[in-house]
C-alpha cells in the first residue's frame, strides 16, 4: 500500500509495518534491523542513495528508531526525553552555500550584483558572476538586486524550519539537534526531503503489552477522523480495538470539559489583566518553557491537555489499566514522559505507527462494523483544527455574553512572534491560542492525509453530531479528576 | 498461581525489558512451572533508578542487568514454591 509519495516517509512505513508484524508474532529479537535491511533492499540496484551498503544501513538505522533505539549504535547521549532523532546515514549533508549564483546569469553589463554587494565578494568571470564565499557575509543585497533573479538564497531545509535554531551542522555537515534548545515539534521532520530526522518509536512495548493481555484503553485525539480514507470515526474505533486495546476513547470528550474549565480561568486572567496563553499544544508548552521562561510562568494556563486529563480520568476509573494516547503528534510522546514518575499517559502512538499496525495485522477498516457512540460535542472534536480552542473558550461560557479577544498564532513562529509581544508586555489580546503546526493538529507532523478530502470527510461526517459540552460535562463526572499541569512554575500571583 | 508483571513503561523498555520476556518464558518452561506461574505485562512501578523492575506476588524486585534479574526471578519463584 502506497500511502505516501514521500519515498522516505513510505520506508518509514514499511520499516513500522515490518517491525510491527514481527513484534505481533512474538518473534521479533535484537538484531532484526540487519534482517530487514536485507529484506527491503533485497537486489544490487541503488534506488535511491549511492549504494545499496547506504541504502541498507539506512535502513538499519530507521528499524533501530523503530524499535524505540537510537539510530546508531553509539548509546553515549541517549536521552529518551529526546523524541526527534537524525538518522545518520539518511542525512545528505546538504552542504548548501547561501547565496548562489544559477545558470540564469546573463553576465549583463548592468553587474548591479557587483555593485550591491558592499563586501566586495562578486566578481564577474568570463561566463558569469561568481561569488567568493570566504567574503560573503549573506546580506542578500545581490539576490535583491538581479534583473533576471539569477542569484538565489537558500537555506537547509532542516534548519530553516527550526523555530528555535537547535538545528547545526557537525565537521561532517551532518545534522545535529541541540537537545537543550530542541522543542519537539518535528518541524525538521516534516522539512527533511530525505526523511533524514525522525521520531522514535514506541509500537514495540505497545504491541508487547498487548500480546500479555495486558488490559489497555486508546484515547484517539479528534484529528484521527478522516484520516483513513472513507473509514468512518466508528470504523477507526472498531479497529483499534481490533489491535487488542480494551476500549477505545476520545480525547475531544476532555477537550470539552478543558475547554469549560480554561473559560473560568480565562474570567481569572482577566479580570487582572494578564493574557492567558493555551496549553494543549505540548510543542508550544516548550517554546514557552525553554525559551520564554518568564511568560511560562505567568501567563501559560494552569490546566493540563486535553491528553493528561483524559488520562487521569481513564486511571482513576480503571486503575490497573494501560492508557495509549493515539495523535498526530510528535511532541505528545515528549509530553507523556515528561512528568517521570508520576506517568499519566503510558504510551504514545502517531497515526502513521496505527496505520502499519493495522496493515500489519490485516485489519482493513471499510469492512468493520463501526462502533457508533459519540463521547464529544463537536467543540471538542474541532480542537484538530488551528484556532478552535479560542472558539471553544466562546462557546463554553456559562455566560454567553462574555466576549474576549483571542489570537491565534499559526505555526511555531507565528508562536514566537505573539511570545515576544506577551514578554514585551506589547499583546493586546486576553488570550494566545499557540499552535506549534500550522494549520492545527491536522497537519501535525505524523498525520496520515493532509489532503482537503481528509478534512471534508471530517466535516461531514460531524454534521450528525448533535452533542453538546453541557451533555458531554452531565455524562463524564470529572470532579474528582486534577485538572492541572504538575509544572505549574510558581503559584500565580499577577502583578 | 504466582504472578510476575515485568514493568514495560518506557523506561524499563529503553533498558532492555522487552528482551527479558522471552527468558523468562524459558525459565518458567524449563523449570515446568507453567501451571504455577502466570506472566503479565505491567506500566512503570517507579522504580526506574534502580535498573529493570519486575514484581513477583506485589514484591518489587529490580536489577541493573538482565542476567542477575533473571537469576532473581529464578531464585525468587523457586523459594516462593518450595
Amino acid at each position: 500500500m502506497g500511502l505516501f509519495d514521500h519515498e522516505a516517509r513510505q520506508f518509514k512505513f514499511d520499516v513500522l509495518r515490518e517491525v510491527a508484524r514481527k513484534a505481533f508474532k512474538g518473534t521479533l529479537k535484537d538484531g532484526f534491523e540487519d534482517q530487514l535491511a536485507h529484506k527491503l533492499i533485497p537486489t544490487m540496484r541503488a534506488d535511491f542513495r549511492c549504494c545499496v551498503y547506504k541504502e541498507r544501513e539506512i535502513i538499519r538505522q530507521r528499524t533501530r528508531l523503530a524499535m524505540g533505539k537510537s539510530p546508531s549504535n553509539h548509546h553515549d547521549d541517549f536521552n529518551p526525553r529526546q523524541i526527534v532523532k537524525v538518522i545518520d546515514a539518511a542525512c545528505d549533508g546538504c552542504t548548501i552555500k547561501r547565496i548562489q549564483i544559477t545558470d540564469s546569469c546573463r553576465k549583463c553589463m548592468a553587474k548591479s550584483c557587483v555593485t550591491a554587494c558592499r563586501f566586495d565578494a562578486i566578481a564577474m568571470s568570463p561566463t558569469r558572476a561568481m561569488i567568493d564565499h570566504d567574503k560573503c557575509k549573506e546580506c542578500g543585497a545581490c539576490v535583491k538586486s538581479c534583473p533576471f533573479h539569477a542569484i538565489i538564497e537558500t537555506v537547509r531545509p532542516c534548519k530553516a524550519s527550526c523555530p528555535v535554531d537547535a538545528i547545526s551542522m557537525d565537521d561532517d555537515d551532518l545534522a545535529v539537534i541541540d537537545q537543550s534548545r530542541c522543542i519537539n515539534c518535528a518541524a525538521c521532520q516534516s522539512a527533511c526531503p530525505f526523511g533524514a530526522i525522525e521520531d522514535a518509536s514506541w509500537i514495540v512495548p505497545v504491541i508487547e503489552l498487548i500480546k500479555l493481555d495486558t488490559p489497555m484503553i486508546a484515547m484517539i485525539a479528534p484529528s484521527i477522523q478522516g484520516q483513513f480514507d472513507d473509514a468512518t470515526l466508528g470504523q477507526i474505533k472498531a479497529g483499534i480495538r481490533l489491535l487488542g486495546f480494551k476500549d477505545v476513547v476520545e480525547v475531544a470528550t476532555a477537550a470539552d470539559i478543558v475547554a469549560w474549565h480554561e473559560n473560568e480561568e480565562l474570567i481569572h486572567y482577566m479580570k487582572h489583566n494578564v493574557p492567558l496563553t493555551t496549553s494543549c499544544c505540548p510543542a508550544f508548552v516548550n517554546l514557552a518553557k525553554q525559551h520564554f521562561p518568564e511568560v511560562y510562568q505567568k501567563n501559560m494556563s494552569t490546566l493540563a491537555s486535553p491528553m493528561i486529563v483524559m488520562a487521569r480520568y481513564l486511571k482513576h476509573h480503571h486503575p490497573d489499566h494501560g492508557v495509549v494516547f493515539i495523535g498526530p503528534c510528535v511532541a505528545k510522546k515528549q509530553e507523556a514522559m515528561q512528568d517521570h514518575p508520576n506517568i499519566d499517559v503510558d504510551y504514545v502512538l502517531t497515526y502513521e505507527e496505527i496505520a502499519a499496525m493495522l496493515v500489519a495485522l490485516k485489519i482493513y477498516l471499510p469492512d468493520l462494523d463501526a462502533d457508533k457512540s459519540v463521547q464529544a460535542s463537536n467543540v471538542g472534536r474541532n480542537f484538530a483544527f488551528g484556532g478552535n480552542v479560542i472558539n471553544a473558550l466562546r462557546q463554553a461560557s456559562p455566560d454567553q455574553e462574555m466576549t474576549f479577544l483571542g489570537v491565534y498564532a499559526d505555526g511555531c513562529h507565528e508562536c514566537k512572534k505573539q511570545l515576544q509581544l506577551i514578554k514585551h508586555k506589547r499583546f493586546d489580546a486576553h488570550v494566545l491560542e499557540g499552535m506549534s503546526c500550522a494549520g492545527g493538529c491536522v497537519n501535525g507532523p505524523a498525520i496520515i492525509d493532509n489532503s482537503k478530502q481528509a478534512r471534508q470527510r471530517f466535516i461531514q461526517e460531524n454534521q450528525a453530531n448533535t452533542q453538546t459540552i453541557t451533555q458531554t460535562k452531565a455524562t463524564y463526572d470529572f470532579c474528582n479528576i486534577d485538572m492541572h499541569r504538575k509544572h505549574k512554575g510558581v503559584s500565580h500571583d499577577h502583578r | 498461581m504466582i504472578i510476575v508483571e515485568i514493568c514495560l513503561g518506557s523506561s524499563c523498555y529503553v533498558k532492555g525489558a522487552s528482551n527479558t520476556i522471552e527468558h523468562i518464558r524459558n525459565i518458567i518452561d524449563q523449570h515446568q512451572w507453567n501451571d504455577k506461574v502466570q506472566l503479565k505485562g505491567a506500566f512503570c512501578m517507579g522504580g526506574c533508578n534502580q535498573g529493570l523492575c519486575v514484581k513477583i506476588d506485589d514484591t518489587l524486585i529490580h536489577e541493573r542487568s538482565i542476567l542477575d534479574l533473571l537469576k532473581k526471578i529464578e531464585t525468587t519463584i523457586g523459594g516462593l514454591l518450595s
